[in-house]
Protein backbone atom coordinates (compact mmCIF):
# COMPACT_ATOMS: atom_id res chain seq x y z
CA UNK A 1 0.00 0.00 0.00
CA UNK A 2 1.67 3.24 -1.11
CA UNK A 3 0.95 5.59 2.32
CA UNK A 4 2.63 8.17 0.84
CA UNK A 5 -0.45 8.68 -1.09
CA UNK A 6 -2.89 8.69 2.30
CA UNK A 7 0.11 10.94 3.66
CA UNK A 8 0.16 13.14 0.69
CA UNK A 9 -1.91 13.19 -2.27
CA UNK A 10 -1.37 16.44 -3.28
CA UNK A 11 1.97 14.78 -4.92
CA UNK A 12 -0.06 13.27 -7.29
CA UNK A 13 -3.66 15.31 -7.90
CA UNK A 14 -4.32 18.89 -7.55
CA UNK A 15 -6.35 21.95 -9.82
CA UNK A 16 -10.12 21.03 -11.15
CA UNK A 17 -10.05 17.06 -9.94
CA UNK A 18 -9.15 18.11 -6.60
CA UNK A 19 -11.76 20.94 -6.70
CA UNK A 20 -14.62 18.70 -8.25
CA UNK A 21 -13.93 16.13 -5.13
CA UNK A 22 -13.88 18.25 -2.68
CA UNK A 23 -17.01 20.44 -3.66
CA UNK A 24 -18.60 16.69 -3.91
CA UNK A 25 -17.42 16.07 -0.37
CA UNK A 26 -18.03 19.28 0.78
CA UNK A 27 -21.86 19.23 -0.21
CA UNK A 28 -22.12 15.59 1.00
CA UNK A 29 -20.59 16.30 4.30
CA UNK A 30 -23.26 19.33 4.59
CA UNK A 31 -26.13 16.97 3.86
CA UNK A 32 -24.94 14.47 6.91
CA UNK A 33 -24.25 16.77 9.18
CA UNK A 34 -27.71 17.96 9.20
CA UNK A 35 -29.06 14.45 10.21
CA UNK A 36 -26.46 15.28 13.28
CA UNK A 37 -27.23 17.91 13.78
CA UNK A 38 -23.73 18.56 13.81
CA UNK A 39 -22.42 22.04 12.70
CA UNK A 40 -19.15 22.78 11.01
CA UNK A 41 -18.85 26.11 12.70
CA UNK A 42 -15.71 27.16 12.31
CA UNK A 43 -12.72 26.35 9.98
CA UNK A 44 -11.69 23.03 12.37
CA UNK A 45 -14.77 22.65 14.38
CA UNK A 46 -17.10 20.12 15.01
CA UNK A 47 -19.59 21.28 17.12
CA UNK A 48 -23.11 19.29 18.03
CA UNK A 49 -25.97 21.41 17.25
CA UNK A 50 -27.41 22.33 20.83
CA UNK A 51 -29.58 24.96 22.12
CA UNK A 52 -29.30 28.38 20.56
CA UNK A 53 -27.87 26.20 17.46
CA UNK A 54 -31.29 23.64 17.67
CA UNK A 55 -31.92 22.74 14.35
CA UNK A 56 -35.40 21.31 14.94
CA UNK A 57 -37.81 21.95 12.26
CA UNK A 58 -36.16 21.65 8.56
CA UNK A 59 -37.03 24.72 7.03
CA UNK A 60 -34.72 25.65 3.80
CA UNK A 61 -33.07 28.76 5.94
CA UNK A 62 -31.79 26.25 8.09
CA UNK A 63 -30.44 23.08 5.67
CA UNK A 64 -28.96 26.11 3.59
CA UNK A 65 -26.48 27.34 6.73
CA UNK A 66 -25.67 23.46 7.57
CA UNK A 67 -24.29 24.08 3.73
CA UNK A 68 -23.02 27.38 3.95
CA UNK A 69 -20.87 26.45 6.86
CA UNK A 70 -18.74 24.05 4.95
CA UNK A 71 -18.59 26.47 1.86
CA UNK A 72 -17.57 29.43 4.34
CA UNK A 73 -14.87 27.70 5.82
CA UNK A 74 -13.62 26.56 2.65
CA UNK A 75 -13.20 29.93 0.72
CA UNK A 76 -12.47 31.60 4.11
CA UNK A 77 -9.23 29.30 4.64
CA UNK A 78 -8.35 29.10 0.62
CA UNK A 79 -8.69 32.91 0.49
CA UNK A 80 -6.31 33.55 3.47
CA UNK A 81 -3.79 30.63 2.31
CA UNK A 82 -4.19 31.98 -1.27
CA UNK A 83 -2.89 35.35 0.16
CA UNK A 84 -0.09 34.42 1.71
CA UNK A 85 1.12 31.87 -1.04
CA UNK A 86 0.93 35.50 -3.37
CA UNK A 87 3.14 37.26 -0.55
CA UNK A 88 5.58 34.60 0.55
CA UNK A 89 5.97 31.88 -2.68
CA UNK A 90 8.76 32.94 -5.40
CA UNK A 91 6.65 30.42 -7.63
CA UNK A 92 3.31 30.87 -9.78
CA UNK A 93 0.39 29.97 -7.40
CA UNK A 94 -2.78 28.99 -8.96
CA UNK A 95 -5.72 29.53 -7.70
CA UNK A 96 -7.55 26.36 -8.77
CA UNK A 97 -4.58 24.60 -7.05
CA UNK A 98 -5.55 26.67 -3.39
CA UNK A 99 -9.43 26.33 -3.75
CA UNK A 100 -8.88 22.78 -5.45
CA UNK A 101 -6.37 20.72 -2.86
CA UNK A 102 -8.26 22.34 0.06
CA UNK A 103 -11.41 21.64 -0.92
CA UNK A 104 -10.02 17.86 -1.27
CA UNK A 105 -8.06 18.58 2.60
CA UNK A 106 -11.91 18.85 3.93
CA UNK A 107 -12.57 15.07 3.08
CA UNK A 108 -12.07 13.77 6.51
CA UNK A 109 -14.73 15.32 8.06
CA UNK A 110 -17.47 13.49 6.21
CA UNK A 111 -15.81 10.44 8.54
CA UNK A 112 -16.75 12.15 11.97
CA UNK A 113 -19.91 13.48 10.41
CA UNK A 114 -21.04 10.14 8.86
CA UNK A 115 -20.89 8.25 12.39
CA UNK A 116 -22.31 11.56 14.20
CA UNK A 117 -25.18 11.02 11.41
CA UNK A 118 -26.21 7.87 13.24
CA UNK A 119 -25.45 8.39 16.58
CA UNK A 120 -27.88 10.30 18.86
CA UNK A 121 -25.77 13.52 19.94
CA UNK A 122 -27.84 15.75 21.20
CA UNK A 123 -28.99 12.51 23.96
CA UNK A 124 -25.70 11.76 24.71
CA UNK A 125 -24.56 15.06 25.12
CA UNK A 126 -27.23 15.46 27.62
CA UNK A 127 -26.45 12.28 29.19
CA UNK A 128 -22.96 13.56 30.07
CA UNK A 129 -23.76 17.03 30.96
CA UNK A 130 -26.31 15.55 33.78
CA UNK A 131 -23.37 12.87 34.57
CA UNK A 132 -20.51 15.22 34.47
CA UNK A 133 -21.43 18.88 34.80
CA UNK A 134 -25.40 18.01 37.06
CA UNK A 135 -27.06 20.52 34.30
CA UNK A 136 -30.48 19.41 33.00
CA UNK A 137 -32.65 16.26 33.58
CA UNK A 138 -31.49 12.24 33.91
CA UNK A 139 -31.30 11.15 30.53
CA UNK A 140 -31.96 7.06 30.07
CA UNK A 141 -28.79 6.21 27.06
CA UNK A 142 -28.06 2.54 26.53
CA UNK A 143 -24.55 1.32 26.38
CA UNK A 144 -24.74 0.86 22.62
CA UNK A 145 -25.77 4.68 21.99
CA UNK A 146 -22.41 5.33 24.60
CA UNK A 147 -20.36 3.10 22.27
CA UNK A 148 -21.31 5.15 19.33
CA UNK A 149 -20.87 8.34 20.77
CA UNK A 150 -17.32 7.84 22.42
CA UNK A 151 -17.20 6.22 18.56
CA UNK A 152 -18.27 9.69 17.27
CA UNK A 153 -15.73 11.83 19.26
CA UNK A 154 -12.48 9.51 18.76
CA UNK A 155 -13.53 10.15 14.88
CA UNK A 156 -14.08 13.75 15.30
CA UNK A 157 -9.94 13.62 16.49
CA UNK A 158 -8.44 11.54 14.17
CA UNK A 159 -11.01 13.79 11.19
CA UNK A 160 -9.57 17.14 12.21
CA UNK A 161 -5.98 15.85 12.93
CA UNK A 162 -6.00 14.14 9.68
CA UNK A 163 -7.49 17.21 7.85
CA UNK A 164 -5.15 19.45 9.30
CA UNK A 165 -2.39 17.33 8.31
CA UNK A 166 -3.67 17.85 4.52
CA UNK A 167 -4.76 21.18 4.79
CA UNK A 168 -0.78 22.32 5.54
CA UNK A 169 0.48 19.69 2.55
CA UNK A 170 -1.91 21.19 0.70
CA UNK A 171 -0.58 24.34 1.32
CA UNK A 172 3.01 23.67 1.13
CA UNK A 173 2.76 22.05 -2.42
CA UNK A 174 0.34 24.36 -3.95
CA UNK A 175 2.56 27.62 -3.03
CA UNK A 176 5.54 26.07 -3.09
CA UNK A 177 6.66 26.51 0.68
CA UNK A 178 8.50 24.68 3.18
CA UNK A 179 10.22 24.99 6.44
CA UNK A 180 9.63 27.47 9.20
CA UNK A 181 7.94 30.26 6.33
CA UNK A 182 5.85 27.50 5.38
CA UNK A 183 4.70 26.14 9.04
CA UNK A 184 4.37 30.12 10.37
CA UNK A 185 2.59 31.34 7.22
CA UNK A 186 -0.13 27.92 7.89
CA UNK A 187 -0.82 28.55 11.65
CA UNK A 188 -1.10 32.44 11.49
CA UNK A 189 -3.72 31.84 8.10
CA UNK A 190 -5.42 29.40 10.28
CA UNK A 191 -5.92 31.55 13.14
CA UNK A 192 -7.26 34.44 10.99
CA UNK A 193 -9.68 32.21 9.45
CA UNK A 194 -10.98 30.94 12.09
CA UNK A 195 -11.28 34.06 13.92
CA UNK A 196 -13.19 35.45 10.44
CA UNK A 197 -15.39 31.98 10.39
CA UNK A 198 -16.35 31.68 13.95
CA UNK A 199 -17.79 35.70 13.15
CA UNK A 200 -19.20 34.81 9.83
CA UNK A 201 -20.98 32.17 11.09
CA UNK A 202 -22.46 33.67 14.34
CA UNK A 203 -23.42 36.31 12.73
CA UNK A 204 -25.40 33.63 9.95
CA UNK A 205 -26.77 31.70 12.48
CA UNK A 206 -27.89 34.69 15.02
CA UNK A 207 -30.20 35.97 12.45
CA UNK B 1 24.88 -2.86 -19.37
CA UNK B 2 25.83 -0.36 -16.55
CA UNK B 3 25.20 2.96 -16.87
CA UNK B 4 28.61 5.29 -16.03
CA UNK B 5 26.90 7.99 -14.36
CA UNK B 6 29.75 11.42 -15.01
CA UNK B 7 31.42 13.01 -12.03
CA UNK B 8 30.56 16.78 -11.41
CA UNK B 9 32.09 16.82 -7.91
CA UNK B 10 35.64 14.88 -6.86
CA UNK B 11 34.66 12.18 -4.97
CA UNK B 12 38.00 13.02 -2.37
CA UNK B 13 37.30 16.62 -1.69
CA UNK B 14 33.70 17.49 -3.06
CA UNK B 15 35.02 20.31 -5.22
CA UNK B 16 33.91 21.20 -8.94
CA UNK B 17 35.60 19.01 -11.80
CA UNK B 18 36.99 20.32 -14.66
CA UNK B 19 37.44 19.09 -17.82
CA UNK B 20 41.04 18.58 -18.33
CA UNK B 21 41.49 15.96 -21.36
CA UNK B 22 38.87 15.41 -24.26
CA UNK B 23 40.01 12.33 -26.47
CA UNK B 24 38.54 10.91 -30.07
CA UNK B 25 37.68 7.11 -29.87
CA UNK B 26 38.19 7.41 -34.00
CA UNK B 27 41.43 8.93 -34.50
CA UNK B 28 42.85 9.10 -30.99
CA UNK B 29 43.64 12.69 -31.05
CA UNK B 30 44.22 14.16 -27.50
CA UNK B 31 42.80 17.66 -26.89
CA UNK B 32 44.49 18.66 -22.97
CA UNK B 33 42.91 21.99 -21.68
CA UNK B 34 40.84 23.43 -18.76
CA UNK B 35 37.33 23.04 -19.71
CA UNK B 36 33.85 24.32 -17.30
CA UNK B 37 31.14 21.36 -17.51
CA UNK B 38 28.09 23.03 -18.90
CA UNK B 39 25.46 23.90 -17.00
CA UNK B 40 22.81 20.76 -17.76
CA UNK B 41 25.94 17.99 -17.30
CA UNK B 42 26.14 19.52 -13.97
CA UNK B 43 22.63 18.29 -13.06
CA UNK B 44 21.73 15.03 -11.51
CA UNK B 45 20.40 12.02 -13.75
CA UNK B 46 16.93 12.81 -12.65
CA UNK B 47 17.02 16.43 -13.05
CA UNK B 48 18.92 15.86 -16.87
CA UNK B 49 15.77 13.82 -17.98
CA UNK B 50 13.34 15.95 -16.49
CA UNK B 51 14.70 19.45 -18.71
CA UNK B 52 14.95 16.96 -21.95
CA UNK B 53 10.84 16.02 -21.00
CA UNK B 54 10.25 19.92 -20.72
CA UNK B 55 11.99 20.35 -23.76
CA UNK B 56 10.60 17.47 -25.47
CA UNK B 57 6.55 18.40 -23.96
CA UNK B 58 7.43 22.41 -25.58
CA UNK B 59 7.20 23.46 -22.20
CA UNK B 60 3.66 22.07 -21.14
CA UNK B 61 3.46 21.19 -17.34
CA UNK B 62 0.29 20.06 -18.14
CA UNK B 63 1.20 17.56 -20.50
CA UNK B 64 4.51 16.54 -18.12
CA UNK B 65 2.06 16.70 -15.12
CA UNK B 66 -0.33 13.69 -17.11
CA UNK B 67 2.88 11.65 -17.90
CA UNK B 68 5.06 11.60 -14.91
CA UNK B 69 1.73 10.95 -12.86
CA UNK B 70 1.81 13.85 -10.79
CA UNK B 71 0.19 16.68 -9.89
CA UNK B 72 0.06 20.13 -11.80
CA UNK B 73 1.92 21.81 -8.77
CA UNK B 74 4.17 19.59 -8.08
CA UNK B 75 5.83 19.49 -11.30
CA UNK B 76 6.07 23.11 -11.47
CA UNK B 77 7.84 23.19 -8.02
CA UNK B 78 10.29 20.24 -9.52
CA UNK B 79 11.09 23.01 -12.44
CA UNK B 80 11.55 26.16 -9.98
CA UNK B 81 13.74 23.58 -8.06
CA UNK B 82 16.12 23.08 -11.04
CA UNK B 83 15.76 27.11 -12.01
CA UNK B 84 17.05 27.89 -8.72
CA UNK B 85 19.99 25.35 -9.47
CA UNK B 86 20.74 27.21 -12.64
CA UNK B 87 20.29 30.51 -11.33
CA UNK B 88 22.92 29.47 -8.29
CA UNK B 89 25.17 27.70 -10.79
CA UNK B 90 25.34 31.30 -12.92
CA UNK B 91 26.99 33.04 -10.12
Amino acid sequence: MNYSKILNPFTYIAGTKTLLWGLAGILITSIFACFGPIHLDGVLDIHIGLNNYSTAGWSLQQNLIFLSEGVINWITISGVLYISSVILSKSKVRIVDVLGTQAFARLPLFLSVFIGAFTPLEKASAYFLHEFANMGNEVDINPFQLGLFILFMLSTIISIVWMVIWMYKAYAISANLKGTKAIVSFIVSILLSEIITKTVIFFLVSK
Amino acid sequence: MIEKILPVNCPACHAKLKIKRLGCTNCDTEINGDFDFPVLARFEKKEQDFVLSFVKHSGSLKEMAKEMNLSYPTVRNLLDKIIVRIKEMEI
